[in-house]
């Protein structure tokens, strides 16, 4: 029998991890030793620390291992969710210095929220799969409830709360049925064992992959399994919302690309009808429910839902095209959304925002800058050229006429057009000039929590722009990933 | 005896629950549903680690049982919150279904 050794493990597979988690202790042991309860040194400490391990996860792309004794991937998706993830942290807490009063433990809870995010994207099996869910869950329950004072934090939480357990219950009952059947819990294990046995009707697989699909659609957000969405959305802290609206959206994709691509491909296990159908929902009934809404952040929150319709037509092509297309996709989104909330947040005043549109009538003639950058972000959600969300849905068209699926691509062209409406409502509104002069509300006093703001917003600003005109450039760091997920 | 007995329990159960956190409305209560649906996840798990002789149904049950009391611990955590913001015991009206 082989001796594991403590080399064996391969430790550097999991290094942006380690390095996020050793950054969060020493967050915690630094803010033991705080005199003062409202300075900013944790936030400083986990920027610090998510640059490192942003630069550290850039390091492991188009590696293709395992580690762990291969309960964890290191490849090319997993090290592009990564970055997408510690991207979308890094901008949570540039925007979160009012949050941070509340407690040092915000700090710490994000990062963790990252590392959870992060494993779920490198799992390699069930196992691995549902210590990420849950590491990534946990701390963003309570970061929902962190405004503990708002009765619509706490609710937000609790709902969030009994309906991710809820989910992960149908996750976990499915993963049950999958080990019944294949006796394995490793992805590439089951491919295998399932071809060897083709044809067969079996219950028990047919079990778990729709109760998996149950859990991990309730993890992405697909219509009908999007209740949650919402009212979490308007509830939690906005840089929360921001981080969850990305981070979670891009580890939960990873989780379906590795259990429908390389434990069950869709060669062996037909399942392409039925995501198919959600995708038709979630793109239609995410957008046409963002219509009426008057809060900015529930409106997102059907936009992230429609959006994640998108990654699912991705998923559908089943092609190395669909899974570059995704990743892409999911570079787009980030750079975008996160633009999004960013504006929310640096002209939300105090605790209590006002996220309403009607709050953004007349925004242009007060602040310039803050709505042509809105304006940006919005154009790119609705997919204007040459934003990166044009960029984005045109390699997802692409893919899904490459599979043949025309019906498909008329959908998200339709889906598209009705999201004009809502983002081109805000827009209006930016632009219509009012009577009422407001008085104009400074950013922040403190220059460093200033400066982040206006960091994150250059960023995502950058992002959106680069994506959209040079995606060339970009889509090859979405490429040769799909090497990686066997079964195409 | 067939594994399908020990299968029909827990499905049982998972049921039992699922209906639970979809009827009951007290967040206690659903808690405990949700509880009851992992617990039924357990059971099928060791039902197939035993029929296949494997450990890998076995070890996932030590993992979940873990994660369930983490769970526990956040969550009774959150719901006493809303119970002080609210100043009262009566949570009954969180309407979970409510897009």
């Amino acid at each position: 029998m082989k001796v594991p050794t403590f080399q064996s493990l391969h430790l550097w597979t999991m290094a942006p991890e380690l390095w996020v988690l050793a950054t969060s202790i020493v967050v915690l042991v630094v803010a033991l030793f705080m005199s003062d309860e409202h300075t900013l040194t944790p936030l400083v400490i986990g920027i610090a620390g998510l640059v490192g391990a942003f630069w550290q996860s850039a390091a492991m792309l188009g590696v293709h291992t395992t580690g762990f004794y291969g309960f964890i991937a290191a490849d090319h998706v997993g090290a592009v969710i990564n970055l997408v993830v510690i991207a979308s942290a890094l901008v949570a807490l540039a925007l979160s210095p009012g949050e941070v009063e509340h407690g040092p433990e915000y700090v710490a809870l994000t990062l963790w929220a990252a590392i959870g995010m992060m494993v779920l994207g490198s799992a390699t099996n069930l196992l691995t799969l549902f210590i990420g869910i849950e590491v990534l869950s946990l701390p963003l329950y309570i970061l929902t409830g962190f405004h503990r004072r708002s009765a619509l934090s706490g609710e937000a939480s609790v709902k969030y709360l009994l309906l991710g357990a809820f989910s992960s219950g149908f996750l976990l009952y499915g993963s049950a049925f999958l080990y019944g059947d294949t006796g394995t819990l490793f992805f590439t294990r089951m491919a295998y064992v399932l071809t060897q046995a083709p044809g067969a009707v079996n219950v028990y697989l047919y079990l778990g992959m729709s109760l998996v699909l149950v859990g991990l659609s309730f993890k992405l957000a697909v219509i009908p399994f999007h209740m949650w969405v919402p009212d979490v959305y308007e509830g939690a802290p906005t840089p929360v919302t921001a981080f969850m609206s990305v981070g979670t959206k891009a580890a939960a994709f990873a989780a379906f690309l590795r259990v429908f691509l390389t434990a069950l491909p869709p060669t062996i296990v037909p399942w392409q009808h039925a995501i198919w159908f959600l995708a038709v929902l979630t793109m239609l009934g995410g957008n046409l429910m963002a219509l009426g809404q008057p809060n900015l952040k529930r409106m997102l929150g059907y936009s992230g839902i429609a959006h994640a319709g998108y990654l699912l037509v991705a998923l559908v092509a089943a092609t190395s095209r669909g899974v570059d297309a995704g990743l892409f996709y999911l570079l787009a989104y980030g750079a975008m959304n996160l633009g999004a909330f960013a504006v929310i947040v640096a002209l939300s005043h105090g605790a209590e925002e006002g996220a309403d549109i009607s709050a953004y009538r007349g925004l242009f003639f007060r602040r310039p800058v803050l709505a042509s950058l809105m304006t940006l972000f919005l154009f790119s959600l609705a997919s204007v050229p040459p934003t990166a969300g044009f960029a984005g849905k045109f390699y997802i068209l692409q893919s899904a006429v490459g599979a043949g699926d025309l019906s498909l691509a008329i959908v998200v062209i339709v889906a598209t057009m009705i999201s004009f409406y809502y983002y081109f409502r805000v827009i209006v509104a930016m632009f219509t000039r009012t009577e009422a002069a407001e008085p104009r509300a400074p950013v922040a006093a403190i220059p460093l929590v200033r400066g982040l703001v206006v960091a994150s917003l250059v960023v995502a600003a950058l992002g959106t722009l680069e994506f959209g005109i040079f995606p060339g450039g970009l889509s090859h760091v979405a490429q040769a990933s799909t090497r990686i997920l066997s079964g195409l | 005896m067939p594994i399908t007995d020990y299968l029909m329990v827990s499905g049982i159960l998972f049921v039992i629950g699922t209906v639970g956190v979809v009827v009951r409305r007290n967040p206690l209560l659903m808690f405990m549903s949700v509880e009851l649906m992992w617990n039924a996840v357990n059971l099928t798990f060791i039902t197939f680690a035993r029929a296949l002789q494997g450990l890998a149904g076995q070890v996932f049950v030590f993992l979940v049982v873990t994660v369930a009391a983490a769970e526990v611990a956040i969550g009774l955590a959150i719901i006493v919150m809303v119970f002080r913001n609210r100043k009262t015991v009566d949570v009954d009206e969180i309407h979970l279904m409510k897009g």
